[in-house]
């Protein structure tokens, strides 16, 4: 033996076995270990949205109108966290028979370790069954500046208006048949948002007076009331009024964890139940000199389709999907996407930033109702690439047995569970 | 590679036969690692078990980018290393030199189990200086450049081909021995 060689082969010949009780102590030690820390993680926040970080002035605009998208969904979840946090059948059918209401809305994002982090908004919500929602809402950021926003959902228009009286300028989005109906489920049928409650523990705080109203309070810091949020871990409380059983106040502080501690308190309250909504107060008010540079925006419902055309978009863009939807990084990705050196390729394919922004917003949008829906939904985009025709991009489950599937080529199959586990291996 | 990926996607989910998967695939190779590095199969089957028990425990925090292989690699060599370091402060000796050769030792509840070459190989790297059991286990087993070794002993090439130099004739020297036994 006098060559590296001879000695390379020793190497490779040499081998280390493991005997098999020892080997399955060992390895029942690691899985405790592990059990244990994915038990601890389980009852931790799970962000699901990113900080919006807008360097490139470019892409804000193509930004913002995926945020307005978002936005919709967040203020769906927002009534949707007020109304759960009853449990009482009686508020359940009291509320099935209220045609209109208002509340006032104040949201307040801290970084407890930070300072000169806080953020406020505040408004009021009109909500109507026959109508839509009307949201008018004011912004304070850590500079002191204010920023002021109508939003409008019309659902006998199919359309979302947004307005910025600061810029001057306004969005309108159309939305199809499908996604009106959505909205229109999600204002008539708060009780399905209660029911939401009672798959939680909560606890009763008791009477006490809020705004001169007897209120029975109620709370919860249940995770499995967070569990399908996009939102981080809740604490909720609600009061409803011991006499006519509708809310009087919620409020919700989430703690999520987004480059460090970011503490979120929503508080809705001053709800008057049973208004009239008259038609004219969901006409928008678009003074004449305002504008708007995308023109009516189409959006369509949060489907399969929308999802396939979203990572049609994003991959045409960037050669390969975003590694996560909606995490820390997909809007750094998504920014790095709309930046001025992409302009040729996007004008070639995509003549209008909607035509970018408003399919990869539906994307995003898809996913988070498949995680809502607790589809058991999953996203690979981190190492599929669209040349990966046989790997797994995206997954949800359809029934029982069968899974949906977006492989990387972008075509969709239904597949049996056993043939998931096997595509996923 | 792609199938490290998704281990480990499915592994950070808290997917328990990911993990199982994971510690299949490679307790071996870091057990044979860990057995050259140390010279002592009672203490790698310890640093082996801790990496994964250290593993499972950060599930959350390992990125899907990462080279599976090279980051639990990587692992026991820092494991090894601070080991080393704490060893050094009681007993400069007993990191170079194991009391007990590799081919004497059986226990009824031994983890790993050696082939004959295994244990002439480890037996041999046993009686070399850690730095240069180091080099070779890491030049041989691993497939790690100079430079690469360089920078995990935070010394230059030179002292490392050195090394490998030296280590490799005391090798030659014991394993012909062991070869004409």
């Amino acid at each position: 033996m006098t060559s590296a060689d001879n000695i390379e082969r020793f190497f490779k010949n040499a081998v280390v076995r493991t005997c098999p009780a020892p080997d399955e102590a060992i390895f029942n030690n690691i899985r405790t270990a592990f059990e244990r820390s994915v038990e601890n993680r389980s009852a931790q926040p799970k962000p699901m949205f990113g900080r919006f970080t807008m360097k490139s002035p470019r892409s804000k605009p193509a930004m913002a109108v995926i945020v307005v998208v978002l936005i919709a969904v967040v203020i769906v979840s927002l009534w949707q966290d007020a109304g759960s946090s009853v449990a009482l059948a009686d508020v359940l059918t009291k509320i099935g028979q209220i045609t209109a209401y208002t509340y006032e809305i104040s949201i307040t994002r801290t970084r407890p370790n930070q300072s000169a982090t806080r953020t406020t908004s505040t408004g009021t919500v009109l909500v109507s069954n026959d109508h839509g929602m009307r949201a008018t809402i004011e912004t304070v950021d850590p500079n002191n500046e204010r920023t002021r926003q109508e939003m409008y959902i019309l659902l006998q228009k199919n359309t979302m208006v947004s307005v910025e009286a600061q810029k001057k300028s306004y969005k309108r989005f159309k939305l199809d048949d499908t996604m009106i109906e959505g909205f229109k489920e999600q204002f008539n049928d708060p009780r399905s948002m209660i029911k939401k409650m009672l798959t939680c523990e909560y606890t009763s705080l008791g009477r006490s007076v809020i705004d001169g109203i007897n209120a029975e309070g109620f709370q919860t810091t249940d995770p499995a009331y967070s569990m399908d949020s996009a939102f981080g871990q809740a604490d909720v409380k609600l009061w409803v009024d011991a006499e006519t059983r509708l809310p009087v106040r919620s409020e919700v502080c989430v703690t999520e964890d987004i480059d460090g501690e970011l503490r979120q308190n929503r508080v809705l309250d001053n709800f008057q139940w049973d208004v009239t909504a008259d038609a004219t107060e969901f006409e928008p008010d678009i003074p004449d000199d305002y504008s708007t540079r995308s023109g009516d925006i189409s959006v369509s419902a949060f489907t399969e389709e929308t999802a396939i055309k979203g990572f049609t978009v994003f991959s045409d863009l960037a050669g390969e999907y975003p590694d996560n939807l909606g995490g820390k990084t997909f809007f750094k990705e998504l920014e790095a996407l709309l930046a001025p050196t992409r302009d040729r390729k996007r004008n070639e394919k995509y003549a209008k930033l909607a035509d970018v922004t408003m399919p990869i917003g539906g994307l995003l949008s898809f996913y988070q109702t498949l995680v809502q829906g607790k589809k058991d939904p999953a996203y690979y985009g981190e190492f599929v690439t669209p040349e990966d025709a046989g790997s797994v991009l995206m997954r949800w489950k359809v029934s029982e047995s069968e899974y949906r599937v977006i492989f990387g080529d972008r075509h969709a199959e239904t597949v049996t569970a056993d043939v998931l586990k096997e595509l996923e291996k | 590679m792609l199938e490290d990926k998704l281990l480990i996607l499915r592994f950070r989910r808290g997917d328990c036969d990911a993990l199982r998967q994971i510690y299949d695939k490679y307790k071996g190779d870091l057990l044979k690692l860990a057995i050259f590095l140390t010279g002592d199969i009672y203490q790698s089957e310890d640093v082996v078990q801790d990496v994964f028990v250290k593993l499972a425990e950060s599930h959350h925090r390992m990125g899907i980018r990462n080279n599976l292989r090279n980051y639990l690699i990587t692992c026991i060599i820092n494991r090894i290393r601070t080991l080393g370091r704490d060893h050094q402060r009681h007993k400069e000796k007993e990191r170079d030199q194991p009391a007990i050769r590799m081919s004497q030792v059986h226990r009824p509840d031994q983890w790993a189990a050696l082939n004959e070459q295994m244990h002439q190989l480890s037996d041999a790297l046993a009686q070399l200086p850690f730095e240069q059991r180091e080099v070779i286990s890491l030049r041989f087993e691993v497939g790690l450049a100079f430079r690469q070794i360089a920078k995990i002993q935070n010394r230059s090439i030179n002292t490392v081909e050195g090394r490998y130099r030296y280590g490799m004739e005391k090798l030659r020297s014991l394993m012909n021995s062991e070869v004409t036994k």
